[in-house]
């Protein structure tokens, strides 16, 4: 930026108590409402922060103007950092930084005139000494936001929805500021008054060289009113940058399903059928080509695959995760090798931090003790097997599932297999730790559904690997099943049984469950 | 929604001016006035209208009846107790007690629970809990009893009455004003004068106070019907003034011994307390209807 | 292409629902306030009709009277609102609750509002099924949870026994268009259903309100003031200000080629994230005064003719 930054905030991060928890004695727990956001405002630039209820905007805007203290970060207004300034310290400087609400109703004072309510900046901060000046300077400033002197005798609940939110601007611009923070400023008014507002509000920019911050939840008031903006999905910013581009080309996924539930006034019944046809709204895909992929397992098997598989499709960089990197040979150089135990929660955590930058995890780590429920060592070849299938994939998916929500959305690809939907006696405790995994990946699908991450579970059946294997042949290619797995990831496909005989066995599964189990439960292993 | 016909613009002002209207039109408000004001008026101007001293006694007129029986006393409107003192007479200077009883300790026990109720509400935090936790402890305490030894504790007169009342009363407004507060304060008026630069304890006095205010005039009438219920049990149980100074609960518990003889001993003061205790509660209800929709709507 | 199962305008003898020159005033202690000033609208069966308007439109209250819920001071001053071909602005409240339920349903624009806060989910359905259908309890369960899956409630039995307070915004909509459809209602009046929804929200409800639409055949009287919802779902529209009608008919003609500057002015105001370009266009004040004045000229001439006509 050549512009020094009015405004800058970096790594903000807010939690607030939640009294609704709170215990009879004791502090109130706490709730992480912003995960470190950064950005950037320089004088008399537009920057709109667009989101859902419960994304965390109203907690940005009230956390720059200092109404809320971040937990963590940094807010530099003119290069003088405000984030931990006590209020006593603050107070001189909140004159350049001014905010307009949301609500005009509850905002102004129900007990004072709206001349009162405008004057009380100016004789607070001393640009005005006597009740006349004020007075005067008042007047000037109701005819600023095209309101009579006549409206400065009134009380709030007299005025209609848009003269009170112009009672409102008049006193955040009472004090000539360089930033206005415009929280929701016209979501409770008509489309009439929204555009004389919005107007107002653009000529008073223009005017008085205003930055503004402007939080709204409807796309098309943003860009109405901003150069640039910022996208915010559960107290993060999930996309940033001028409204130009990311209006032409959204590239996070939630912000193309902001824009597509948008309904503009153009006539199209097929509009809603759309969204019928999929309730969630768009089906999330993701291209494989370029994108930087972490494989677990990578070292043989189905994990050697995929790492090829991925290169094959042009990814732009492999994390190939195995336990012992030593002898590891990479078969190219976008490809690197990490230490990774995924059953050691340090190493999992201390690989998201390393592999900020990835955006499709692939967790094909495995075990298979290839023994049945009745074998000596079954309970502890169960607990080895839960350890490493189901654990293992669940602490991948926990650190890298904000790793993928800060770059993009992305997609995570759980490598299981079809004995997760019907068990095979002679490996049973296998096929439960699989069926458990496959519950699990219901259950991140789920959770990661509003960043935007796509959830695929892969369920092969018996695959030709140098591992053996006891399933029914004929076995799969390795290469087969992580090219299907690509080909799901860019197609968006949630659920797949790539091979004849993992196909065969779901179509089966859907049409007679209990005859499949009975077929199962009959076959013996070679 | 319904506004079709509004003229733009044309709305006319109705602020403070006219809540002086709405209460005129408001009949508990109107009805509880003009008795409490009627009473208020005895007691200020007692010596002027009561036709004798109340404590003079007169053994030859003892249990002369109200006018409206036989054998009635000329110059003694509701008659004569068993010392011959009149009763209409110590029945005014009864709403001098009363009403001065009510009023001082009304207000201190809405000066003190204002106070703590505002600064729990305000602050929050350890403030909060602290205040929050001495509501709770006081008030499982029984009331009555815990009067009654507070009096005993600090000797009769009217001042242990007062203190007494306030002590246990401050509780109601502490936890009233302390909501309302915590209301007060997520509304964004309270985040724009921060904005604004206001201090702290500028923002808690001159903005939410007058917003708080309309309740507290509400709960003050209230309370003072309370305190009248109060001053006049402890007079009763003999812990309020010395028994020849004419107190309605005295004048009851006195009646009492009586009632047989002069049913009018009991009945006419415990009549005055209804009727004023009735004209407070009145007026307190109107004005929750009168003052909540400024501030609500 | 929906147009053409919809017969034309001007058939009362087709509609499901025919609003003959209305004329509500709010009673004053001195005079009554004119809210609606002869409004007429048809709505055929199986027509998603959209009535549009700014706030103090009187949009509200058209669906208030014909769902009979209008505030006690409200009175009709003239006209009519038939009801598959009945008058229903004077009926009994033993007549309008038949009606309630089977003939009209209700979509709100707050569910918190609308759903007993102290009952769980599966039981204000039942009830409502038991009342109107004289269901037993086993019948207006299975029916309940066929209802819940049809608006896309994933865990339809959990639901059954949440209380409003437990479910999101989006979900207390849907179990309220649950409600709304369940006893097949020939007409439905959703009042501003997506107001209080975030976008993405919105999107799901509006295309379930659609789905349910055209499984069920209803009608339904779709009181918004967005344009856009209105574009997307409606197939003919009513355009009000100040209570008047000012144009109605299909949606098409009206979003693309409106005859009324009024409606014109309200396109040019909506803000549209695809033509960041154009700057927004304030509705007049001229505009807006002159529609005002119309109104109280309109009142005068009601007042004078209402003398002669009786």
């Amino acid at each position: 930026m050549a512009e020094p930054a009015l405004l800058e905030a970096a790594g903000l991060r807010l939690s607030l108590p939640d009294y609704s928890r709170k215990p009879p004695f004791g502090a109130a727990p706490t709730v992480d409402i912003l995960h470190g956001i950064d950005l950037a405002l320089a004088p008399g630039d537009t920057l709109g922060i667009v989101g859902e209820s419960g994304s965390g905007k109203t907690s940005l805007g009230r956390t720059l103007v200092r109404l809320y203290k971040p937990t963590a970060g940094r807010i530099l207004f003119d290069g003088q950092d405000i984030s931990g300034l006590p209020e006593d310290r603050l107070r001189p400087l909140r004159a350049r930084f001014q905010m307009i609400f949301q609500d005009p109703q509850s905002s102004l004072n129900p007990r004072r005139r709206v001349a009162d309510i405008v004057a009380q900046p100016l004789r607070l901060h001393g640009r005005a000494s006597t009740a006349t000046e004020a007075r005067k300077q008042v007047d000037a400033l109701l005819e600023r936001v095209a309101l009579r002197p006549a409206h400065g005798e009134r009380y709030p609940h007299e005025l209609s929805g848009g003269e009170r939110q112009r009672v409102g601007i008049a006193r955040a611009i009472a004090l000539q500021p360089s930033l206005v923070v415009a929280d929701e400023i016209v979501s409770g008014l008509d489309v009439s008054s929204q555009a004389q507002i919005l107007a107002l509000l653009r000529e008073l920019r223009q005017d008085m060289g205003l930055a503004l911050l402007f939080i709204g939840h409807d796309l098309s008031v943003v860009r109405t009113v901003c150069d640039r903006v910022m996208v915010m999905l559960n107290g993060r910013a999930v996309e940033q940058g001028d409204c130009a581009a990311i209006f032409a080309a959204p590239k996070h996924p939630y912000t193309r399903r902001l824009l597509n539930a948008i309904p503009l006034p153009d006539v199209d019944p097929d509009w809603v059928a759309r969204t019928a046809e999929n309730e969630l709204g768009e089906t999330l895909t993701m291209d494989v080509k370029d994108s930087v992929a972490l494989v677990t397992g990578a070292n043989r098997g189905v994990g050697e695959a995929f790492v090829q598989a991925l290169l094959d499709r042009g990814a732009a960089k492999v994390y190939a995760g195995m336990r012992d990197t030593g002898g590891y040979e990479a078969p190219d150089d976008r490809v690197t090798a990490i230490g990774l135990d995924v059953t050691d929660r340090e190493q999992v955590a201390q690989a998201a931090a390393a592999c900020g930058d990835v955006t499709l995890l692939v967790n094909n780590a495995g075990v298979n003790h290839n023994q049945p429920i009745s074998a000596d060592m079954a309970q502890q070849n169960a607990r080895e097997e839960m350890e490493v299938n189901f654990f293992g994939t669940m602490e991948m998916c926990r650190q890298f599932g904000p790793v993928l929500g800060d770059n993009g959305g992305g997609a995570i690809v759980n490598m299981l297999s079809i004995l997760a939907r019907v068990n095979l006696p002679m490996i049973g405790t296998y096929c439960a730790s699989k069926a458990a995994t496959l519950s699990l990946t219901q259950g991140v699908r789920a959770e990661l559904a509003a960043q935007g991450t796509l959830v695929v579970a892969v369920m092969p059946a018996a695959i030709d690997t140098r591992m053996g294997n006891m399933n029914p042949p004929p076995l799969e290619a390795p290469a087969d099943v992580a090219n299907a797995a690509l080909d799901a990831v860019e197609a968006g496909e949630e659920d797949i049984y790539p091979g004849v005989v993992a196909d065969g066995v779901s179509e089966g599964l859907a049409a007679d469950p209990k005859g499949v189990e009975k077929q199962f439960a009959e076959y013996l292993p070679g | 929604m319904a506004e079709a016909a509004a003229v733009p613009g044309g709305s006319l002002p109705h602020g403070q001016g006219s809540a002086l209207r709405r209460m005129l039109a408001n009949r508990r408000v109107v009805l509880g006035g003009a008795v409490l004001l009627f009473f208020a008026l005895a007691a200020v101007f007692a010596p002027l209208i009561a036709p004798h001293d109340p404590v003079e006694q007169d053994l030859l007129l003892q249990y002369a009846p109200p006018v409206w029986a036989d054998r009635a006393e000329p110059g003694y409107l509701f008659g004569t107790d068993n010392l011959g003192r009149d009763i209409l007479s110590r029945l005014i200077y009864g709403a001098q007690i009363a009403l001065f009883v009510a009023v001082t300790a009304a207000a201190a026990a809405g000066l003190l629970g204002t106070a703590l109720g505002l600064l729990a509400g305000y602050l929050g935090g350890w403030v909060d809990t602290v205040i929050s936790r001495l509501v709770e402890i006081w008030m499982a305490f029984p009331a009555v009893l815990l009067s009654i030894v507070l009096v005993a504790v600090m000797g009769t007169g009217l001042h242990s009455v007062i203190i007494a009342i306030a002590a246990i009363d401050w509780t109601r407004f502490c936890r009233v004003v302390r909501a309302e507060t915590m209301a007060q304060k997520q509304q964004d008026y309270v985040a724009s004068a921060v904005t604004v630069g206001l201090g702290r304890m500028h923002i808690l006095w001159r903005e939410i106070l007058p917003n708080v205010l309309p309740l507290l005039i509400v709960l003050f009438t209230l309370e003072m019907g309370i305190a009248v219920i109060v001053e006049a049990i402890l007079s009763y149980v003999n812990l309020s003034l010395a028994s020849d100074f004419p107190t309605w609960g005295t004048m009851i518990a006195d009646g009492r011994k009586y009632v047989n003889q002069a049913p009018w001993l009991m009945i006419l003061p415990i009549l005055c307390v209804i009727a004023l205790v009735l004209a407070l509660n009145a007026l307190g209800d109107g004005l929750k209807d009168v003052l909540d929709p400024v501030m609500r709507k | 292409m929906s147009a053409a199962r919809i017969p034309p305008a001007g058939t009362p003898g087709g509609s499901i629902l025919s609003v003959r020159n209305l004329h509500l005033a709010i009673a004053g202690r001195r005079r009554h306030t004119p809210i609606l000033r002869d409004v007429s609208l048809d709505i055929a069966p199986g027509e998603v009709h959209g009535l549009v308007g700014e706030s103090g439109a009187g949009k509200t209250m058209i669906g208030k009277v014909i769902l009979g819920i209008q505030p006690s001071r409200a009175r009709i001053t003239g006209g009519s609102v038939l009801f598959d071909g009945a008058d229903i602005t004077h009926l009994s409240e033993r007549e309008r609750r038949r009606l309630m339920g089977r003939g009209l349903g209700l979509i709100p624009q707050d569910p918190m509002t609308s759903l007993n806060p102290a009952y769980r989910i599966g039981g204000q359905i039942a009830d409502v099924l038991r009342l109107h259908l004289g269901m037993n309890r086993t019948a207006a369960r299975a029916r309940t949870l066929e209802l819940l899956h049809d608006v896309h409630i994933r865990e339809p039995e959990r639901v059954l026994r949440q209380y409003p307070h437990e479910l999101s915004g989006g979900m207390r909509q849907r179990v309220s268009i649950a409600i709304a459809f369940a006893c097949r209602p020939k007409l439905i009046v959703a009042d501003e259903p997506t107001t209080a929804l975030d976008v993405t929200v919105q999107r799901q409800v509006l295309a379930l309100i659609k789905q349910m639409q055209a499984q069920e055949g209803a009608s339904i009287l779709f009181v918004t003031h967005d344009l856009g919802v209105v574009a997307k779902i409606c197939d003919r529209v009513t355009v009000l200000h100040g209570g008047r009608v000012l144009e109605a008919g299909d949606t098409r003609r009206i979003v693309e080629a409106s005859q009324h500057e009024y409606t014109r002015a309200l396109m040019a105001a909506t803000p549209r994230h695809d033509r960041p370009g154009d700057l927004l266009q304030p509705v007049p004040e001229t505009l807006t005064a002159r529609l005002d004045e119309e109104a109280l000229a309109y009142d005068a001439a009601y007042a004078a003719a209402g003398t002669h006509d009786g």
